[in-house]
């Protein structure tokens, strides 16, 4: 017989316990699998930043670009945006040594640029938007191109012909600007680059030609082992598809975050013109007009006030009111 | 570096550039000639429309991002114009083989021996020495480059052309009959070839780098 002490023991131990032990048990191997997992995915690289941009600089006599600094995450589409001569070309030309930069590191697949040039640029492709031998057939540049690429993948760049309808005996300037873009775009994918980077792809397209484009992009991504930057001042774009914005303006980083963190640190507002005098220090810019004005604010900066009504804004907007900045100092 | 000159010699460099050598060897079949004029059509035409394609086919957004270094982008261009000088030089050796079996080996200018190709080298390689750098200081602009390398190479080229009609003493030396001093300044052709070219190359290779 058990007595009423063994059977409240007996009670607790089954009921409270045991229960407690399998939950502790079964927390403790979550946890540890779970390090495990990161540590492994650490190893090989998948949180890493494809691409690490610290302190760019660039002297010309009428232009700096000083101190550019941003990261790409492995698997990822950035997009880099700044008005025309903002300093995104010179940006994207030095980062890969094209123009020789006068200070500064970046680090490709962590690896330095200048150190490992030559292994980086075997997996990188870049499109600066001209077409080059504009006379040549495509076949003709293929077959001097692939040379330099020990993994060209010829079957990989039969069906991307294949899948993007090119044709192989047309010559370059018979293409148009969005099938010379597919062109570069298999040839990159041939020889299994890892990082794309493309100075102002979508300008010049078409609405349906951007579309299928960007569509492309976000395909290439899937399987998270191609990142893209690509430069552009059509924001709609990067609206449809890219994960992270770097903004540059007078060849200085303004931002470099995540797409949504970008806009929501950020509010436009409007309001009457005798509310502007107390804001006016915390706007970024403000534009007035015959009902008051309209300003870009950081979200931070916001104070609660009836006057004022707040709105999300947009990735132009943002552009805009900093170029205005830009244009007042 | 062998795929670079591979590109350079079967896509940059327009097929025609390839004829032209063998019409211009024809030039040595005219009797009593200034034939070191032959090797400076070189200068005339293939080297400037070679370097303007360049631009005109936007070489350099094709090169650049390839997986090379930069230096080698400028050595590849600049052993692509040693390539042609020598192919060149081939067919006139070829062309200059049948003037002599036809007229014989007088001339009132520089005569055709092995001597004289000996002179075209080092006014080749004189050429390159002060064209070559001076273009890859922009690798945009050859105009003046190129006319500072004619100027030199002419000063060489016609100067012996005309030592060896006017001055009696000095043609003596130019066209000296001797197959050993005519082989001998062939040789000093061929070494002086390689070490100005290897300069060239260098200097190129160099002023490439350093553009901003």
């Amino acid at each position: 017989m058990i007595n009423d002490t063994q059977y409240f023991n007996q009670f607790i131990l089954s009921y409270f316990i045991s229960p407690l032990v399998i939950i502790i048990i079964d927390k403790v191997i979550v946890i540890v699998y779970t390090v495990y997992i990161l540590h492994t995915r650490l190893k090989e690289g998948v949180f890493m930043n494809v691409l690490q941009v610290e302190n760019l600089r660039k002297e010309y006599p009428t232009f700096i670009l000083n101190n550019i600094s941003f990261n790409i995450p492995k698997g990822f589409i950035m997009g880099f945006i700044g008005e025309n001569g903002a300093g995104k070309t010179t940006t994207l030309k030095a980062m890969l040594n094209i123009i020789s930069k006068d200070g500064g590191t970046v680090n490709i697949f962590g690896k330095n640029m200048d150190e490992y040039e030559i292994d980086i640029k075997k997996d990188i492709a870049f499109m600066a938007g001209k077409s080059f031998y504009p006379k040549r057939k495509i076949k003709e540049i293929t077959n001097i191109f692939k040379r330099f690429y020990s993994n060209f993948d010829e079957v990989l760049y039969q069906q991307y012909l294949k899948k993007f309808n090119l044709d192989q005996d047309k010559k370059m300037d018979e293409l148009s600007q969005g099938m010379s873009l597919k062109y570069s775009i298999t040839l990159a994918l041939s020889h299994h680059a890892k990082l794309i980077i493309l100075d102002e792809p979508t300008s010049g397209l078409d609405p349906v030609a951007r579309d299928s484009l960007l569509e492309i992009f976000q395909s290439i991504i899937e399987d998270g082992e191609v990142s893209i930057l690509f430069s552009t001042h059509i924001t709609s774009d990067l609206e449809k598809c890219a994960d992270y914005i770097t903004f540059i303006q007078n060849g200085e980083i303004i931002e470099s975050l995540s797409k949504d963190d970008l806009i929501d640190k950020y509010r436009l507002i409007n309001g009457a013109s005798n509310s502007l005098d107390s804001i006016k220090h915390d706007l970024v810019s403000y534009k007035k007009n015959a009902f008051g004005f309209t300003g870009l604010i950081k979200t931070d900066h916001l104070k609660e006030n009836s006057a004022i009504r707040v709105g999300v804004p947009s990735l132009d907007d943002i552009m805009i009111y900093y170029a205005e900045r830009g244009a007042s100092v | 570096m062998k795929n670079l000159i591979y590109k350079e010699l079967f896509l940059s460099v327009n097929k025609f550039f390839y004829i032209l050598p063998i019409l211009l060897a024809g030039l040595i079949m005219i009797p009593q000639w200034i034939y070191i004029l032959v090797f400076m059509y070189f200068f005339w035409v293939s080297a400037p429309q070679i370097f303007s394609a360049y631009l005109a086919q936007q070489d350099y957004e094709f090169t650049t991002v390839l997986p090379v270094k930069k230096s080698d982008i400028a050595v590849s261009k600049g052993l692509t114009v040693i390539i042609l000088e020598l192919y060149h030089l081939i067919l006139a050796v070829i062309a200059g083989i049948v003037h002599n079996l036809v007229y014989g080996s007088f001339n009132i200018f520089m005569n055709i021996s092995p001597a004289f190709y000996g002179y075209v080298l080092i006014m080749f390689a004189l050429f390159n020495l002060v064209y070559l750098p001076l273009y890859f200081k922009t690798a945009y602009y050859f105009g003046k480059p190129l006319i500072y390398g004619i100027i030199v190479a002419t000063i060489f080229g016609i100067g012996l052309e005309l030592l060896a009609l006017l001055v009696p003493w000095a043609s003596k030396i130019i066209d000296n009959p001797n197959i050993f001093y005519q082989i001998g300044m062939l040789f000093a052709g061929i070494i002086t070839f390689i070490g100005l070219n290897w300069l060239a190359l260098k200097r190129s290779a160099r002023n490439y780098e350093q553009i901003k």
